[in-house]
């Protein structure tokens, strides 16, 4: 399959903070990504490096098979939606939409009418008068109608409500699935959007500590529930992700072994098993708290 | 190619900064001198310096137009180097404009004797005194000079910062005065205005494409250096 993005030993420093730290992935064509992390973990550093916005520090970077830095070819191919980007003052929805029209080659004008009819977007609006969810809606438009082979979604919906995101969760995929592309998607409401991807990236701390297929990243780990001394015996020797007592249960999430004879004795010995989502799992070992965090990336 | 049209696009859907703004300070200054021409109507010709308006609107039009524009360019995957020749493009799009508008109220101005009231608000002896193509040029190249000085002293604010704003502001000042206190030693200040007495005015002007030319360069290399 065709690579769309691929980045060797990238980093990238502000004086002695390593925003991104020797940081190796590559992306595929028409796929969807998650890229997921905490505040500040990095994650818009490296999209804005991958539509060069900022210049890495060093290390190699290649998007659609070039350097992307003031490279037409590469750019053009390019739609990045982050939560901070900065329109023209006197601007509103319309000037937006018809300039985007005319600097995204794949931009659907018919498209573009329907998703500002969906999420109720004044044209008119000035983009300074609008309220954070519209404003985040104008961006979803852009990105959406753009149909850009690489479409980037950063934070795509600060202050959008659950219709809306509902709304831009069933076009991202309708679209895709009729206009396959690569999209990234950032976000913190993992859950929401675990369903719709393919392939996930975490960032922590600058670093890269989970590259992984989503559906082998789930069954990774599960979470057992039982006396805390029933579970405390089966933790012995596994590798834990997160333990939670209340009252005199211990809930602990623990990652699979190989073949996967850990989940039956769990059951033999009475323990309840519930699978952990995607949300858990990132969170868990993103907290800082895990002990062995460094045993998933492998 | 066709990203220099979506940048010229994006630069023309702001009409109110490109022409009606400066449009309404050049001629509501004109309209004001032409009522006191009225007023104190007399014998003597009367001059103004209402023009200036305009030249320093196209300074601060260039200032104001990076930061206006150059975030939402680049945030929408637009070339730094199309955003540079599209904004360029602009900018003589406007100096073009008002050269010409300028350019026929001063031929409308002398033909009418200063609109009756021997008012010189557009048409001036010295800066009008070469022929009509180089009074066109002579307006042609302040414009623009003036309107790149300002997007240069923006593409440097947009590469280096506030920091960087300062540092060159020192270094503009220093330069300045030990330039001022040299010229001041060597006692050449007569022979610099001889000089330029002896220039006329659209020989001074051809002056300034040397410097225009810089600031061209400058701000297109700060502006490939710059992020957001």
């Amino acid at each position: 399959m065709k690579n769309v993005i691929e980045v060797k030993q990238l980093n990238k420093s502000y004086g002695k903070f390593n925003a991104i730290h020797d940081t190796s992935f590559t992306m595929q064509a028409d796929k969807i990504y998650g890229l997921l992390g905490r505040n500040g973990a990095g994650k818009t550093t490296l999209m804005k490096m991958i539509t060069a916005q900022i210049f890495p520090t060093s290390g190699d970077l290649k998007v659609f098979g070039g350097n992307p830095y003031e490279n037409a070819n590469v750019l053009s191919q390019i739609c990045f939606i982050k939560e901070s980007q900065k329109y023209p003052d006197h601007y509103n929805i319309l000037d937006v939409l018809d300039v985007s029209k005319s600097i995204f080659p794949n931009w659907d004008v018919d498209f573009s009418r329907l998703l500002i009819e969906d999420f109720n977007l004044p044209l008119k609006r000035r983009i300074k008068k609008l309220s954070r969810g519209m404003l985040s809606a104008v961006g979803i438009v852009i990105g959406l109608a753009s149909r850009a082979p690489l479409t980037i979604f950063d934070e795509p919906y600060l202050g959008l409500d659950a219709v809306s995101r509902g709304l831009f969760y069933d076009h991202l995929m309708e679209d895709y699935v009729k206009h396959p592309r690569t999209v990234i998607l950032s976000t913190h409401l993992i859950d929401e959007v675990s369903n719709l991807l393919e392939h996930i990236l975490v960032i922590d701390n600058g670093k890269l500590i989970i590259d992984q297929d989503a559906e082998e990243l789930r069954g990774k780990a599960f979470t057992v529930t039982g006396q805390t001394s029933k579970v405390e015996a089966f933790l012995i020797g596994k590798e834990t992700v997160h333990r939670e007592p209340f009252g005199g249960l211990l809930s602990a999430t623990v990652i699979r072994n190989q073949n996967g004879s850990d989940q039956k004795q769990a059951e033999a010995n009475g323990l309840e098993i519930s699978p952990v989502s995607l949300q858990q799992l990132i969170v868990h070992l993103t907290s800082g708290k895990s002990e062995q965090k460094g045993a998933m990336a492998k | 190619m066709n990203r220099i049209t979506g940048v010229l696009k994006l630069h023309s859907r702001d009409k109110w900064s490109w022409i009606y703004i400066p449009a309404i300070v050049l001629f509501s200054s004109f309209v004001v001198n032409l009522i006191v021409s009225f007023l104190f109507m007399n014998q003597e010709d009367m001059y103004t310096g209402g023009l200036t308006s305009i030249v320093i609107y196209l300074f601060v039009a260039g200032i104001i137009v990076v930061g206006k524009t150059f975030p939402f360019a680049i945030g929408m995957s637009i070339r730094r180097i199309d955003y540079f020749i599209g904004s360029a493009i602009i900018g003589m799009i406007s100096s073009a404009f008002f050269t010409s508008l300028i350019f026929l109220f001063a031929q409308l101005e002398k033909q009418t004797n200063g609109w009756g009231t021997r008012l010189h608000f557009f048409h001036f002896p010295y800066v009008n005194d070469g022929t009509l193509l180089e009074q066109f040029i002579l307006y042609m190249i302040l414009f623009l000079n003036m309107f790149f000085l300002g997007f240069l002293i923006a593409s440097y604010s947009r590469r280096f910062g506030r920091k960087g704003m300062f540092i060159g502001a020192m270094a503009f000042l220093l330069i300045g005065s030990i330039a001022v206190f040299l010229v001041h030693h060597f006692e050449a200040w007569g022979s610099i205005f001889s000089w330029f007495a002896s220039q006329t005015a659209v020989q001074i002007a051809y002056w300034l494409v040397p410097f225009t030319l810089l600031y061209l360069l400058g701000s297109y290399r700060m502006l490939r250096r710059a992020v957001i």
